[in-house]
């Protein structure tokens, strides 16, 4: 449950609630400069081949610690807070998400779910 | 040789096959999807004359709609022309349903409105014909706000099925401030390859979450206690860890309550305290204080003293009052169940306790949760395992020789891991399929062995 003053400060900034999760280091590099379509595809595919790699921690060090991962529920979705969402997490939603996922006792992914044919989970 | 369906329920434990065989499934549908009460919608999504939604009773797609009267009905979602699925979206509003294939048209009440070529029909046609309609399910019934329909056209009365669970309802409704509640926020859907029954089998199980969900129990007790961010992800985190509470918790603070027509709750497990830390949250003060404002604090006391998880009503619905949400359990075929999930948004709260209840329900109810998965898992292993056909009998009976009798016609458990509430839907089970004559009424389907 929020406090108050953060509920209000979130609502003055909505804008900043539904940016999706952005990269740490790249996002601050992102604001200085103009975007840069070589280094977004550089970040992206680095992303890509760290969830393929299933090397999860080091896919979090990617993100600050006020990002957000947000999959909306709807096409065209407004917002995360008055309809429900796919993923709604903060960074330590993300954490428990991660840590989640290696545990020998997660029943849902037995076997485990991959994002590519050719790598192997590494846990 | 047929074999009497009462046979496949007996104390303590349940035969394998009433969650394996489809010609039981079949007469499911018929004996209990075609005779209960079911859940159909909440009055809050048909608010205006035209509004509709479009949802299942068993497997028949029906319409809920608040007709040109402002009537509240529920027709058959069928043409009378050719039988074609009349309204195929899921929600909308319409001055008139039109049969997209030769534009048969018809009243928001069912009723034909208008056939093209009808100069074609033989004499004896006769659009006026009730039975050439959007035929309307016979009974139909709200209980504050929760609409009901029966194919039954004649039996108790949706308060009488409902018995002591209506006070389970009464607490969705009475912790508005307004005294009104709206469905809100979008639906869940999701499916397992599993029988229907196991799902509300589970929602008051409080012995399997220590076991079942543990990998997130774990991942989320490495969380410190802080507000962190809006304070969403600390709903879900603490959800998460009071899944993980020890089985003394549940065998000394918990109970379970079971009632007539295989109903029942699972109570005095969260209190708003242990939740959303609610006294020292300044947003659940200003809900109580509202709440005080309209219903005055004795009231109100009496309101939040209700402690209830989840509440189960047999076949098909089981809701949550704290967090308002409501599940409603599809039937598809004896191995396919399909679940949807609503929120409601209590009118005259704080707009937080909507946010709260979204983040609730993306923690618990989310097709991404970290929770709910490990269910589904569990449903589809059961699937799968039954199918091994080893034990031919399966364990409901922890607790037996323990439950005791409670008011208003219940039984409930000596504490909340007794399995009385599978014990209580199944005895509800063999009053439908057996309509209460479990000795004379025999069937085609007989054990297997």
């Amino acid at each position: 449950m929020a406090k108050t003053s953060k509920t209000k400060s979130k609502a003055a900034r909505p804008a900043r609630q539904r940016t999706p999760a952005t990269a740490g280091r790249a996002a601050r590099r992102v604001q200085r400069k103009p975007l840069d379509v070589a280094t977004c595809e550089t970040f992206l595919l680095h992303e890509a081949r760290l969830l393929d790699d299933a090397r999860f921690d080091d896919w979090l060090a990617l993100f600050q610690p006020d990002a957000w991962y947000w999959v909306p529920s709807e096409p065209g979705q407004a917002d995360p807070f008055e309809t429900v969402s796919l993923i709604y997490d903060d960074r330590r939603l993300m954490e428990t998400r991660v840590r989640r996922l290696a545990s020998p006792r997660m029943y849902s992914q037995e076997p485990r779910s991959r994002t590519s044919p050719w790598r192997q989970s590494t846990r | 040789m047929t074999d009497d369906l009462s046979r496949f329920v007996q104390p303590g434990r349940v035969h394998r096959q009433i969650y394996t065989d489809p010609a039981i499934f079949e007469l499911e549908l018929e004996r209990i999807f075609g005779a209960a009460w079911i859940y159909v919608g909440h009055e809050s999504q048909v608010k205006n004359p035209g509004d509709y939604f479009a949802t299942r009773i068993g497997r028949k797609p029906v319409v809920l709609v608040r007709d040109a009267d402002g009537t509240v009905r529920v027709i058959h979602n069928q043409c009378a022309h050719r039988g074609s699925l009349v309204v195929a979206t899921e929600a909308g509003n319409a001055p008139e349903f039109t049969c997209c294939y030769h534009g048969w048209t018809y009243h928001l009440d069912g009723r034909l409105k208008a056939v093209p070529l009808q100069h074609g029909y033989p004499r004896d046609f006769d659009p006026r014909n009730p039975n050439t309609a959007m035929m309307q399910v016979p009974r139909v019934t709200s209980y504050r706000g929760f609409v009901f329909a029966s194919e039954a056209p004649e039996g108790p009365s949706l308060e009488s099925f409902l018995g002591h669970m209506t006070t389970s309802l009464d607490d969705m409704v009475d912790r508005a401030p307004d005294g009104e509640i709206e469905v809100a926020g979008g639906t869940f859907r999701h499916a397992y390859d599993a029988n229907w029954k196991l799902y509300l089998e589970n929602l008051c199980d409080a012995a399997h979450p220590i076991f079942t969900h543990r990998s997130s129990i774990e991942a989320a007790q490495q969380q410190p206690d802080d507000v962190f961010s809006d304070g969403s992800g600390e709903i879900a985190i603490r959800q998460m860890r009071q899944n993980g509470a020890p089985y003394s918790f549940w065998e000394s603070q918990v109970g379970i309550w079971t009632y007539p027509n295989g109903h029942s709750y699972l109570g005095d497990y969260h209190d708003d305290a242990k939740l959303v830390a609610a006294l020292k949250d300044p947003v659940f003060r200003d809900y109580i204080a509202k709440l005080e404002a309209r219903k005055g604090k004795k009231e109100v006391q009496r309101v939040l003293e209700v402690r209830r998880w989840n509440s189960n009503v047999y076949p098909n619905l089981s809701f949550m009052s704290q967090f308002q949400q409501l599940r409603v359990v599809h039937p598809v075929a004896v191995d396919r169940t399909v679940v949807h999930t609503y929120n409601f948004r209590l009118k005259g709260a704080p707009e937080q306790m909507f946010r709260n209840t979204i983040s609730f329900a993306n923690a618990v109810n989310g097709t991404g949760s970290l929770v709910l998965t490990d269910d589904l898992e569990i449903y589809n292993r059961i699937a799968m395992g039954l199918g091994s056909e080893g034990a031919e009998w399966i364990e409901v009976g922890r607790g037996f020789e323990s439950d005791v009798s409670e008011a208003h016609g219940g039984r409930r458990g000596k504490n909340s891991t007794s399995e009385v509430y599978i014990r209580n839907m199944l005895d509800a089970w063999v009053a439908y399929m057996t309509d209460g004559h479990a000795k004379d009424r025999t069937t085609g389907v007989r054990i297997a062995s």
